[in-house]
């Protein structure tokens, strides 16, 4: 078998893309209108919303950057990762009841629209609209690069498939997204996700062993070799040093319930009761998913520390050269299949809230109609919005995968939280004071991204612009006169 | 709880504050041909020797010990912003169905583990020595053992006590009057 372990995997993921496609397909059938393409025609039960939830999540970022993370930093990326599971707790306490009243009550199919219903201010629904759209070409561009270095490393090592370019691995991977997308929405995309999340869940229990297994003395022998060569880096803080560490725990936990591809999921459920089983079962899953982060990180790292597997040449290239050397071909074609998964299932996701905010919500803030047919125009902008993404991760830089997935989580963090999960439990939360602090964080994070400012003992830019968007939201709120908001609301608000 | 939730945020941006003028212990300084002297700062990771793509922490009782209480008391202030989103997230009108006294055990734990972690990082920076719990240097398995699993604490709060604490029949049916209400003025 391990003579056709490159062809077992190419078959694999062919398998996938095909099953994606007829999802598509499918779900097309079942999408007649707007309401249907954002919302799934709030209709879908707890396991869907669940897995929908937690693959939406477990990204390229995770499941690609994740394994690369903890073998540059040790444990400092347990902080990262394992903070999310308290993330999905607090999404699920802050805004599991109230999203799904003040959606269905609203009628709202995006989040600006909740925002704007909210705070009943058009600037909340454009500002929101213009942070949604950024973070979603950076952090879409950002799953597609990781979805294209995965097939091409997958091509390359398959002798019968001839080598093909970055662009067209881009290309390719792309279009089968794009197709289940415009077909069905955001059935198709939940629909899938349960699929990705089954497969991501499976792979991640059988790596976690064999990675374990590869090691001599498994995890106690990880840990030894860890820390003969460096007692920091498997302590309490890995690498990075305390600040850092808690300054990603503080972000990410928190940060979840800002991440507009998962709470929006919140809306499509059937009841609010569902979230009874919801939330604790996609926090679950998120939780068993972290084991192939965990498992082929460190293994990775003690590997390498043993002279057992050469040094690679980019921390990011560790869980394919894990699967490509160590595990079994149909684990790895499983698991290589589980990568496009989590790509996949949260570029889909992205490209959903994107073109909701461009069709649907950009419109409603300018006061002008501009897409008569919402549908068609939205199964339009989808393709659009994907071209303009892929542009992006042509020409984005070749920072660490985890580290460019982190920035997208931030820049989402720091600019819904304080709006939506504050903003739909404080009935004092003023519109000025959710505008300000959406457009100040989306400045500042830009600002130290792109200006590569350095922040001391690695403490994450996302925590700073998250701290000063909730330090302003607090205090503008406070300080200006209480808001009158609408008897129903406040109803609504009070159950 | 909004006011300690912004009583909380301030403080934490103000160690952030006082971090960025705190020198990154440790720090080597280079001089160049020319004479140009650059300083690199060391706190937060350096390039591993042998194998470039890997970092290491170095000297953990030289970095970490001149920053351990303010980094500790910002871990603190943000374990309590966590615990208060998650009593304001939980919170009900009335008093018979508030489950602040289940809330309450449950962030004893996280602050207790959290506890843990400092106390045990502060042992293990200062006398280097391996002590395996859990197959993990005892410091590491607080945090996989202690902080990746407490929330399933709260999560049990929120299952057991969910028609008590967070959603029911009467609820549900006081939503949907609302509605109801809603859609006749709307027609």
């Amino acid at each position: 078998m391990e003579g056709y372990r490159n062809s077992i995997t190419v078959l694999f993921v062919i398998i996938y893309m095909v099953l994606c496609i007829i999802i598509g397909l499918w779900a097309m059938k079942r999408t007649k209108n707007t309401e249907d393409f954002f919302m799934a025609g709030r209709k879908l039960g707890f396991f869907i919303t669940a897995m929908a939830m937690f693959s939406s999540l477990m990204s390229g970022f995770g499941f690609v950057g994740g394994p690369g993370l903890i073998y540059r930093m040790g444990s400092s990326a347990f902080w990262m990762f394992m903070s999310v599971t308290m993330g999905f707790l607090i999404m699920g306490v802050l805004l599991g009841k109230r999203i799904r009243l003040f959606g269905e009550f609203t009628k709202s199919v995006s989040l600006p629209d909740l925002a704007a219903a909210r705070y009943k201010n058009e600037t909340t629904r454009l500002l929101m609209s213009i942070a949604i759209i950024l973070g979603v070409i950076g952090y879409l561009g950002t799953q597609i690069m990781a979805m294209a270095i995965v097939l091409q490393s997958v091509i390359y090592n398959a002798d019968w498939i001839p080598n093909i370019s970055s662009t067209a691995s881009i290309l390719i991977s792309s279009s089968v997204l794009v197709f289940y997308c415009v077909t069905g929405g955001i059935i198709a995309s939940v629909y899938t996700d349960v699929v990705q999340g089954t497969i991501m869940l499976i792979s991640a229990i059988l790596i976690f062993f064999t990675a374990l297994a590869t090691v001599d003395g498994g995890l106690s022998g990880i840990a030894t070799t860890m820390f003969l060569d460096d007692s920091e880096s498997i302590g309490s803080f890995g690498t990075l040093g305390m600040i850092g560490c808690l300054s990603w725990y503080f972000v990410f936990a928190v940060g979840v319930s800002g991440q507009p591809h998962l709470i929006t999921k919140l809306m499509m459920t059937r009841n609010v009761s569902q979230n009874k089983q919801t939330v604790p079962l996609s926090m679950i899953s998120y939780g068993i998913s972290t084991l192939l982060i965990i498992g082929i990180g460190l293994a990775m790292r003690a590997l390498v520390l043993q002279g057992i597997h050469p040094s690679p040449a980019k921390a990011d290239d560790v869980a394919a050269l894990f699967l490509q050397s160590y595990a079994h071909p149909v684990l790895a074609g499983v698991v290589i299949a589980g990568l496009f998964a989590a790509v996949m299932s949260t570029a889909d996701a992205f490209l959903n809230i994107g073109v909701a905010a461009i069709v649907h919500d950009i419109p409603k803030a300018i006061g002008r109609t501009l897409f008569k047919d919402e549908l068609y125009w939205s199964r339009i902008m989808t393709i659009i919005l994907a071209a303009v993404a892929i542009i992006f991760a042509l020409y984005s830089s070749k920072e660490m995968v985890a580290l460019l997935g982190a920035f997208g989580f931030s820049t989402f963090a720091a600019a819904i939280v304080p709006t939506i999960a504050i903003g739909l439990n404080w009935k004092r939360a003023t519109a000025t004071a959710a505008n300000v602090a959406m457009a100040v964080s989306l400045t500042l994070i830009f600002f130290l991204q792109l200006g590569n400012i350095n922040i001391p003992y690695g403490i994450d830019k996302g925590a700073i612009a998250m701290l000063v968007s909730l330090a302003l939201f607090f205090s503008i709120s406070f300080f200006s006169k209480p808001p009158k908001i609408d008897p129903y609301i406040d109803e609504i608000m009070d159950l | 709880m909004p006011k300690l939730l912004s009583i909380i945020s301030f403080f934490l941006l103000l160690i952030v504050g006082v971090f960025l003028f705190i020198e990154e212990q440790p720090n080597r300084s280079i001089t160049d041909e020319l004479g140009n002297t650059t300083t690199i700062y060391e706190g937060h990771g350096i390039i591993h020797d042998t194998h470039p793509s890997m970092l290491i922490g170095g000297p953990g009782k030289q970095r970490s010990r001149p920053i351990f209480f303010l980094a500790s008391l910002f871990g603190i202030l943000g374990f309590l912003f966590i615990i208060t989103t998650i009593f304001y997230g939980m919170r009900t009108k009335s008093p018979a169905r508030n489950p602040r006294k289940w809330l309450f055990y449950c962030s004893i734990v996280v602050v207790f583990t959290f506890f843990g972690v400092l106390y045990f990082y502060w042992n293990y920076i200062n006398n280097i020595e391996l002590v395996l719990f859990g197959s993990l240097p005892i410091s590491a398995s607080w945090v996989v053992y202690g902080i990746w699993f407490t929330p399933i604490l709260f999560s049990l709060v929120y299952i057991f006590g969910f028609e008590q604490f967070i959603w029911n029949k009467n609820d549900e049916e006081q939503f949907k009057n609302l509605l109801k209400k809603k859609n006749k003025v709307d027609q």
